[in-house]
């Protein structure tokens, strides 16, 4: 193990979170003369100027080509304009509760037209059985047979059916 | 109109025109059933007008009729099918069709009547002296109530 790793693996000796993000913020302002705008906060407040005497006693602050179009990459894409979303039309915005409000009146007028008139809670009133009918039926029960009370039975039945008619078919 | 406003457009239309189409079930129903009866009536042959009568009696009754209009309906469906069962010697089945049809319930009316004398009459020919008795008084004491109406009207049902 050489004697920087042993440096490294000491607790106390090995650097912090907040000095290594001092060190990459002194070595970008090295680099490239600025602050990097993620590490503003990390910039010690006098390495700036020192940064720069640095860099000056190095070149003369003089840039070179490479780093020249390193930087001028980086501002084209930082400045690059993002793509604004074009609020929406106000007639597109209106056309959903626009829409819906169709629906609803369409659907509305289209159940007050099929629906017809409306379900029936109380039954039909029955046609009153003619005083034949009951004497045919009281008959029956008395043992003189059906005939009368079926004959007198058909009219009746037609009757009940008129009436359920009149009310199902309106 | 976007594609949404579309969908609930035809959801409720398609809702409108169900509920729409409930009386036209109900006339269609009432239709079979005179058309059960036509065809009893046209022939005397149980074995033609029986199985028209049972359809019309089994067939689903729509859910916009009233349910004591249906009873009526079916009670007397039931009657003409127990009084051919028992025209045809089958007080067994005349008895069964009388029971289907009182079991739809009872009310102070022709219908309620006219099966509880048909099943006296089964049940007499089954030999069941004391089950006619009881249908038979059953019988007379709807039909009473109803010659009381009749010869003596109430002022509601004058008007």
């Amino acid at each position: 193990m050489t004697e920087r790793e042993d440096w490294m693996d000491d607790p106390d000796l090995a650097p912090t979170e907040e000095e290594l993000a001092e060190a990459e913020a002194l070595a970008h302002a090295l680099a490239r003369g600025t602050v990097k705008r993620e590490l503003e906060d990390a910039f010690p407040e006098d390495a700036f100027a020192t940064a720069g005497l640095v860099a000056f006693s190095h070149d003369g602050g003089a840039l070179s080509e490479e780093k020249l179009g390193a930087i001028y990459e980086t501002v084209l894409a930082e400045a690059k304009p993002r793509p604004v979303e074009a609020p929406a039309p106000w007639w597109k915005r209106w056309m959903i509760p626009i829409g819906f409000a169709s629906a609803a009146s369409v659907a509305v007028v289209l159940f007050a037209v099929l629906r017809g008139p409306s379900l029936p809670t109380e039954p039909v009133a029955l046609p009153t059985p003619d005083d034949a009918l009951l004497r045919a039926q009281a008959a029956a029960v008395a043992g003189e047979g059906r005939d009368a009370l079926d004959s007198q039975m058909g009219s009746y039945r037609g009757a009940v059916l008129a009436a359920l008619e009149d009310r199902y078919t309106r | 109109m976007n594609r949404r406003s579309c969908l609930a457009l035809a959801t409720l239309a398609f809702a409108a025109f169900s509920v729409g189409c409930g009386d036209d079930a109900s006339a269609t129903w009432l239709a079979q059933v005179r058309a059960a009866h036509a065809s009893a009536d046209a022939t005397r042959d149980a074995a033609v007008a029986e199985p028209a009568l049972r359809e019309a009696f089994e067939r689903e009754v729509p859910s916009g009729v009233a349910r004591e209009d249906a009873r009526v309906v079916r009670q007397d469906l039931a009657y003409r099918l127990a009084s051919i069962a028992l025209e045809d010697g089958r007080a067994e089945d005349a008895r069964r069709y009388a029971d289907r049809g009182l079991a739809l319930g009872a009310a102070t009316d022709v219908f309620t009547a006219n099966l509880y004398v048909v099943r006296g009459q089964a049940r007499e020919t089954l030999g069941d002296a004391v089950g006619a008795a009881g249908d038979y008084h059953e019988a007379l004491i709807v039909n009473e109530a109803l010659l009381d109406r009749v010869l003596d009207p109430s002022p509601e049902e004058e008007r």
